[in-house]
């Protein structure tokens, strides 16, 4: 079948055309022989019976023609003309109608041409936007149909909110690869600048090579974390073989005896608490607070939590990670005393490689992170912080059907750490 | 010739601090945006290189001050050092009034020839060594020589040495010495740059058998050409 045979506009229009063409053909048909019928039989003269029976005989006489009355080869001679003239005009009747249903078709297949090419325009339209995107990867293209809201228009937004997404998406993707190799190039700069000191000075002592292997093995770490957080990044779904029960408050004693020794070389004090519904320590509080998850994942979160409020405390100050529930939900809550976080940057703070602007250092992909290990879980974090007092950031998930709190309602958030006293 | 390094990642900035007085640069270190602008209108540099990445202030404006505001001198050189490698943003530093552009991670190496490249631009001249009659100043190779004799010289003195070649035939005053050849560490009253400028002159006069650098009286110090010398 040649290409133009292929298409849906040559197959709508002949359809159409076929269609017409039997209804036409069935109709012609009906009135030929309907025609045919009523002008096939022969008008009887009047006053005279057709038929009579004998009643001697019971023997049936056509008095058509079985018996000749006076005038009745006259009126032979005018039947037989009539019949003709019929055969002639039934005839005529014939040609006419197929000459027209043939053009009738003709007709109905250029209309369902243009019919079907006035409706298939617009996925052409789609079609042509499709292939040029596919070919060039120019995301910003739309199809911008306009006119009325139907079916086309439909698809044809859809479409175009789909192209929305995939070019948010691959314009994120492409700052993302952007951001953490910027990211990535600080600590690299800083260990070649630092062994490279190291190796051209011929003089150099050995502390200063020690000096100079301490910092390019710090700067290693830091590479190391920025890898580990792009693992993770890219990891978007918690596969279903990595959802096991988690408990919280284990998690959480885990990650203070991981990060106690830096935190004590920064002269910070790490705890732990349990607390219910936001504050008031009790009976059930003490208990495993347990979710289902990806326990590396959110491991990882807290660590990252941790590490920020460890590399940004003030010295002398205490890290609180608290666990505990509220409602529904399980709580881990990460708590410094120092240096906040300005209302206008508390948005920000999740955002990929902010940078605080006391710190210097990069969040790098840390809070980024720990939002999205949240997100994937069903959950939210959440962060209350003011300036010059401390920050708390909150992981809040949801707790598996039937294991919620028998406790008192859910309380407000808990903002621990803002105000002294209420830090457990 | 005095430098400073501006970088928020200390790390980093003393590592490329060490490298360059090692080439005998005196240079000052600032670690945020703010720091740079007051040693900046503190001091005359004659170089900045400049990490854009400042946690107070983004270092494009940083370099557009130095550029556009009275207090700072506008002969420093800035060498924008960097992570940021798109070519837009090469471009709007150097639109900025950046000198030059080095992306990280760098070679010191490379760092270092970049900032002979720009300081040489204000003195007369196309490739690493400063000339005055016989004597010969390699910067790139750190060496000096009459008549391709070498002569033994301090780091300081060195640095000392190619500030005057750099400015040849100026009166420099003490104070211009400190400045430009000393970093913030030295004390203001100090007599080092006499001192330092005394053994100069004994070397030098040494080594080309006239002195070569003339004291005058209650201005400063002048780097001559020896008298009656042609030979060149």
């Amino acid at each position: 079948m040649p290409r133009w045979a292929q298409s849906i506009r040559f197959r709508l229009s002949l359809a159409y055309a076929l269609a017409v063409f039997a209804v036409g053909a069935t109709f012609i048909a009906a009135v030929y022989a309907w025609q045919a019928h009523q002008l096939g039989q022969p008008q009887p003269s009047p006053g005279r019976p057709l038929v009579y029976e004998d009643p001697a005989t019971g023997q049936r006489i056509d008095t058509n023609w079985d018996v000749l009355f006076p005038g009745d080869f006259e009126r032979f001679i005018w039947e037989s003309l009539q019949r003709q003239a019929y055969a002639e005009s039934l005839n005529d009747l014939r040609s006419a109608s197929l000459v027209g249903l043939g053009l009738l078709s003709v007709v109905a297949f250029g209309t369902g041409w243009l019919l079907a090419g006035w409706t298939l325009g617009p996925i052409s339209r789609i079609t042509g936007v499709a292939r040029e995107i596919s070919g060039t990867e120019e995301l910003a293209r739309r199809i911008g149909l306009d006119g009325p809201d139907d079916e086309l228009k439909g698809l044809a937004d859809t479409f175009d909110e789909m192209l929305d997404r995939l070019q948010a998406s691959f314009e994120q993707q492409r700052r993302f690869v952007q951001d953490a190799s910027h990211e990535l190039r600080n600590p690299l700069a800083i260990a070649q600048a630092n062994l490279e000191l190291a190796l051209d000075d011929p003089a150099a002592t050995v502390d200063d090579l020690r000096r100079s292997a301490r910092i390019a093995h710090e700067s290693n770490g830091r590479i190391s974390q920025i890898v580990e957080d792009l693992v993770v990044q890219a990891r978007s779904a918690v596969p279903r073989a990595m959802v096991a029960e988690v408990d919280l408050v284990a998690l959480a004693a885990e990650v203070v005896a991981e990060m106690t020794a830096p935190a004590g070389r920064r002269g910070l004090t790490l705890a732990t608490s349990t607390a219910d519904s936001g504050g008031t320590t009790g009976g059930n509080g003490s208990g495993p607070v347990v979710v289902h998850g990806d326990g590396a994942a959110l491991r990882r979160a807290v660590t990252n939590l941790v590490a920020n409020a460890v590399r940004l405390a003030p010295a002398g100050s205490t890290v609180t990670v608290a666990t505990g529930r509220r409602g529904d939900q399980a709580t881990i809550a990460v708590i410094d005393q120092g240096p906040g976080i300005a209302p206008d940057h508390q948005q920000a703070v999740f955002e990929r490689f902010w940078r605080g602007t006391e710190s210097g250092k990069g969040l790098g992909l840390g809070l980024s992170i720990v939002r999205q290990v949240a997100e994937r879980h069903g959950g939210t974090v959440e962060l209350g912080s003011q300036p010059g007092k401390g920050s708390t950031f909150t992981i809040v998930l949801p707790l598996p059907v039937g294991a919620s709190s028998s406790s008192a309602p859910p309380a407000a958030p808990p903002l621990l750490g803002l105000s002294g006293p209420s830090v457990p | 010739m005095r430098i400073l390094v501006v970088d928020d990642e200390a790390d980093l900035a003393e590592a490329i601090a060490s490298s360059l007085r090692r080439e005998g640069y005196a240079v000052d270190v600032a670690t945020s945006g703010q720091d740079a602008l007051d040693r900046l209108a503190l001091n005359p540099y004659d170089l900045v290189t400049l990490d854009l990445n400042l946690p107070d202030l983004d270092g494009r404006q940083v370099c557009r001050l130095i550029r556009s505001d009275a207090r700072f001198d506008p002969s420093t050189r800035v060498l924008m050092v960097t992570g940021r490698d798109d070519i837009e943003d090469r471009v709007a530093g150097l639109d900025d009034g950046a000198d030059d552009y080095l992306v990280k991670p760098f070679a010191l190496r490379e760092l270092s020839a970049r900032v002979r490249s720009l300081l040489r631009r204000e003195v007369a001249g196309t490739d690493a060594v400063l000339r005055l009659s016989r004597l010969e100043l390699d910067t790139a190779r750190r060496t000096v020589a009459w008549a391709s004799a070498p002569i033994e010289l301090t780091t300081k003195e060195f640095a000392l040495l190619r500030y005057f070649m750099s400015h040849p035939g100026e009166v420099l005053s003490q104070e211009r010495l400190l400045e430009h050849v000393w970093d913030e560490m030295v004390d203001p009253f100090t007599n080092t740059a006499r001192v330092t400028v005394g053994t100069l002159r004994r070397k030098l006069t040494a080594a080309a058998g006239s002195p070569l650098i003339e004291t005058v009286i209650g201005a400063g110090y002048r780097l001559v050409e020896p008298p009656g010398d042609g030979s060149g």
